[in-house]
């Protein structure tokens, strides 16, 4: 018999890089983002009772959780966290040879709306469909698409990329 | 962007180069976390159904009559004092046969959902939504078989806690 352990370990190799880079987005800190993910990722399991599970429904149980945790700590931290905002940990690998991209990139999403960007990071990074978007976010699929499309824009201003 | 799922371009180009740029990479500490939190919890955790469908449930009652079925057969019919007196082999023969009965057969008889205390949590107050009031109830959920000669009895009682949420009405 397999160990379910296996599972686990290769299912979060795969995928926490792109569930974490989302949890980033939807939390104000590093610690938060991990918390959420965990937490997200442990519900997540225990629906799909102790499989692997499907990941629109991590990322949905993870949006949830953070929206929760956003509400619960909204009044008492709101001084804090403002100075903190700015967080100095790149979103993108940045060991490779894009180091310049990576940094542009990352800039430019962290200054995106935030209802621009998680469409974005959802449809490049985590490959979702817009159908899977949209009930990740609970919006209609057509404003799924058209807040990707203004994402888009918006990165392709700011950045300034050099593209063919 | 190619068209997978029928879905439109947008901008190929600017797409193709963001696809090129990998999330950063977990920290291998997080990682070791979040595979023992999710193994444990889910080693442990239990799928949460209606204490009605819950097999587990109806096994203690289930055991409990089976354990109670074999003390009243194997357990000396009327301890007198002759009980205690060596038994000679022909006298012990009508006892044996006595331990062959069938097992008992049991029936619901009652059913009750009592609640024994209901607390007020104060008001929540979620931003956008009107205001709930929090209420903790505590039921005991409890059942009893018998037998039909009356003399075996079964009960068993789980406790169980709600959170209920009221909404308040403003006038």
């Amino acid at each position: 018999m397999s160990d379910p352990t296996a599972n686990w370990s290769a299912w979060l190799a795969d995928h926490s890089p792109k569930l974490l880079l989302f949890a980033r987005t939807q939390t104000r800190s590093e610690a938060d983002a991990e918390d959420v993910l965990q937490d997200a990722i442990v519900e997540a399991a225990r629906k799909s009772h102790g499989a692997p599970p499907d990941l629109p429904l991590v990322y949905a149980t993870l949006r949830r959780r953070a929206v929760d945790l956003a509400r619960s700590t909204d009044r008492r931290t709101a001084r804090e966290e403002a100075a903190t905002e700015v967080t100095e940990i790149c979103w993108f690998d940045d060991r490779i040879e894009q180091q310049e991209t990576a940094w542009l990139i990352d800039r430019a999403m962290k200054r995106m709306p935030e209802k621009f960007r998680e469409v974005v990071m959802l449809k490049i990074w985590s490959e979702l469909t817009f159908a899977q978007i949209a009930e990740t976010l609970d919006i209609p699929l057509n404003t799924a698409a058209s807040r990707y499309r203004y994402g888009l824009e918006s990165l392709r201003r700011d950045t300034n990329l050099k593209l063919r | 962007m190619k068209d997978l799922n029928h879905e439109p371009d947008f901008d190929p180009a600017l797409e193709q180069e963001l696809r090129k740029l990998a999330p950063a990479p977990v920290k291998e500490r997080l990682l070791e976390r979040m595979e023992e939190a999710v193994t444990h919890d889910t080693a442990q955790a239990q799928p949460v159904r209606h204490p009605a469908r819950n097999w587990r449930l109806w096994v203690m009652p289930a055991t409990a009559v089976v354990g109670i079925t074999l003390m009243a057969l194997l357990a000396p019919q009327s301890p007198t004092p002759e009980a205690a007196k060596p038994i000679a082999p022909q006298d012990s023969l009508p006892s044996v046969a006595k331990t062959e009965e069938e097992p008992i057969e049991l029936f619901p008889v009652r059913r009750n959902n009592e609640v024994v205390e209901a607390v007020h949590e104060g008001i929540i107050q979620v931003p956008g939504q009107a205001p709930y009031r929090k209420v903790r109830v505590q039921v005991m959920d409890s059942m009893e078989w018998i037998a039909p000669d009356g003399v075996t009895r079964v009960e068993y009682q789980v406790p169980r806690e709600e959170h209920l949420l009221v909404p308040v009405e403003i006038r």
